[in-house]
């Protein structure tokens, strides 16, 4: 279930607009309806809160049919750009189309979205509802809402998601009521799915259950726009990535140059040693290619040694090198997203670059636990 | 099940939601109705000493509450004074509390990004809202108006004008709009400059509004203190609809009701304005 074969990735990678079956034909037959080339375009979107950046200048095309990643440090702006998309916020300039219809015009954005989907990265329901309450009131604003259609679907979605739709929301924990969220945006039928940090909170299980549903749903004809800052889901799910940092979009990519581009961090501890034999030892590791930022870190005694490095390379190389030599324990983790940002991208002279490098150098431990804890 | 407009979906759900507060606020008034208009008669029956009781009250005292225009041994003035004083008040508070949570509560309880979302627009969320504390507010003007005049029918012997009661009622509920409004302006306006995030307090809100009411209801009673102090009735919506007015001079009067009726109208219309090009915050 967790295993993601190369080929189930690509399959539906350039499926584009072609692939649209009739059901997911649009209900309100806006103007949108059939041959859309974009399920989300942006033109120089810019959201500012006073002074404070949200997005800045952000022009991006998701073409429909994809399952496209949205991935950045917390803070970058990919909450600000969902919340724009959706009407919630006002854009300070620029404009961004969904489905084809002007999101800045309440009349279309709401007609946009009657065929969209949406999991907050935070859920917040009314506590004193039911599920099922809930559910319902959620579809009562669809077109296509409380038909028996939706209302089989809801009860299908509960059944795989393993949630019980008699109990109250205030009693649901943080992974339930994330369910919640991924059953009301999913019961109507949306073309499109946006879904904001949806893995938050999720147990691996269901987080697995949750992506072979993104998939099915995406081979059926849906978009999903996915917002992430945990890259290796993003390289397991979407067909294409775009990178936002510092409100700023760095780069789009399809995820196979993403995956060809994979990086690690490697650290290896070696045995008790006199520092010069350790830097002997490790010397053909470190200079293999691919191997940068290397590190060295010493306990309390000053022994023994550890050396990390972020290394991308070929695996193969690396492990019949570290056969080679004597360690005494190895990690290999996924670096986290600064650094892969400063890796690749550089210091691409926006705000908070500077930032981007003092965090860089604050070390690997210190980076995981402050991603682990937003 | 067929789809419903937004508005309407939104309309039955705060229906439902409404409903404990309602009867919280309805209850006890409907009550104090019954109790003060049951003791009526025996107030009638011992008049003189009531007279002389009230005669003997402070000046001050008797211009602010309007006693020395209303004769307090006459059912009607009887009731405006130990029964209307508290329908209009206590429905301002219910009123102004409705206005200020009806549309705040979704930001302060951060369901306005599920409500928001969905395929509704801004101005159909506030129309499905202000139909529901409409509802709310016409139906507890309503009931109170439907226990009075059970009251007058069960407990009063003496003649009394039905005309003067409607009028009493159709003060109290312009005056229930009119601040029901404001709450609900007061509610959608964005926070003051400096946070990135507009602190909207649910929590807040209700002491404000009942503090709002309190302070509009004080206003009216300090107005009739003095002369020097008489230009405060017109910043209270209270005296748009004085019961001493109603009951002596044949109030409320047209420009009564176009201020209160304005009001009300303006705050509604600026908050279809404001909210709809209002940031939703996370």
């Amino acid at each position: 279930m967790h295993g993601t074969t190369a080929s189930s990735m690509t399959s539906n990678g350039n499926g584009r607009t072609g692939l649209r079956p009739g059901r997911a034909a649009p209900a309100s037959g806006g103007i949108a309806s059939g041959n859309l080339k974009a399920a989300i375009e942006t033109f120089g979107l810019t959201k500012f809160y006073g002074k404070v950046r949200g997005i800045v200048d952000l022009s991006l095309v998701v073409p429909e049919g994809q399952i496209f990643g949205f991935i950045g440090p917390n803070g970058a702006g990919k909450s600000t750009t969902i919340r724009t998309l959706l009407g919630l916020l006002r854009p300070t300039r620029g404009t961004a189309r969904l489905l084809g219809h002007d999101v800045t015009n309440p009349h279309e954005a709401a007609r946009a979205r009657a065929q969209v989907g949406y999991v907050p990265g935070e859920v917040n329901y009314y506590d004193n509802l039911r599920v099922a309450d809930l559910l319902a009131y959620s579809a009562s604003f669809y077109p296509n809402g409380n038909t028996a259609e939706c209302v089989r679907r809801r009860h299908e979605l509960a059944e795989l998601l393993d949630l019980d739709l008699s109990r109250r929301i205030d009693a649901l924990s943080l992974g339930n009521r994330k369910k919640v969220a991924l059953i009301q945006a999913l019961q109507h039928r949306p073309r499109l799915l946006i879904l904001d940090e949806p893995t938050s909170g999720l147990d691996p299980l269901v987080q697995a259950r949750l992506f072979e549903l993104l998939r099915a749903e995406n081979r059926a004809g849906m978009t999903v726009f996915f917002s992430s800052h945990v890259l290796n889901e993003v390289q397991r799910l979407c067909d294409s990535v775009a990178i936002i940092r510092d409100g700023r979009l760095v780069t789009v990519e399809d995820v196979e140059t993403l995956r060809a581009r994979q990086v690690r961090r490697v650290k290896v501890t070696l045995p008790a040693a006199g520092e010069a034999q350790a830097r002997a030892t490790v010397e053909p590791l470190l200079s293999l290619p691919g191997v940068s930022d290397a590190r060295w870190e010493s306990n309390h005694t000053d022994l023994p040694h550890a050396v990390s490095f972020l290394y991308s390379g070929h695996p193969r190389e690396l492990l019949s090198t570290l056969a080679s030599i004597p360690v005494s324990d190895v990690l290999i983790e996924e670096p986290s997203l600064e650094e892969i940002f400063l890796q690749y991208y550089g210091d691409y002279g926006v705000e908070g670059a500077q930032e981007g490098s003092t965090e860089a150098a604050g070390g690997v431990t210190e980076q995981a636990s402050r991603e682990g804890t937003e | 099940m067929k789809a419903m407009s937004g508005a309407k979906a939104i309309f039955r759900r705060e229906i439902q939601a409404g409903r404990n507060a309602w009867l919280a606020w309805t209850i006890p008034v409907c009550l104090l109705i019954l109790l003060v208009m049951w003791v009526y008669p025996s107030v009638v029956a011992s008049g003189a000493a009531w007279d002389q009781y009230l005669n003997q009250l402070p000046e001050q005292f008797r211009l602010a509450f309007g006693l020395d225009r209303l004769n307090i041994t006459d059912p009607i003035g009887f009731f405006a004074t130990e029964g209307y004083l508290f329908i209009q008040l206590l429905g301002g508070m219910y009123a102004a509390i409705l206005g200020a949570t009806l549309v705040s509560k979704e930001e302060a309880e951060k369901t306005a990004e599920f409500l928001l979302t969905k395929p509704v627009r801004r101005s159909s969320v506030v129309t499905g809202k202000l139909a529901a504390g409409l509802f709310y507010i016409t139906l507890y003007t309503l009931v109170a108006a439907a226990v009075t005049c059970f009251s007058f029918l069960a407990f009063v012997d003496q003649a009394y004008s039905p005309a003067v009661l409607g009028r009493l009622f159709g003060g109290a509920y312009l005056v229930a709009l009119a601040l029901g409004a404001l709450g609900l302006i007061t509610s959608v306006l964005p926070a003051p400059a400096g946070g990135r995030l507009g602190p909207v307090r649910v929590r807040g809100a209700v002491p404000a509004a009942v503090g709002a009411v309190m302070g509009f209801y004080f206003l009216g009673i300090a107005s009739g203190v003095s002369p020097r102090l008489d230009w405060l009735r017109y910043l209270s919506p209270f005296k748009y609809a004085d019961a001493a007015d109603i009951i002596a001079s044949g109030g409320p009067g047209i420009f009564d009701v176009v201020v209160l009726a304005g009001v009300a109208v303006l705050a509604v219309l600026a908050t279809y304005v404001v909210y709809g090009r209002k940031d939703i915050q996370a």
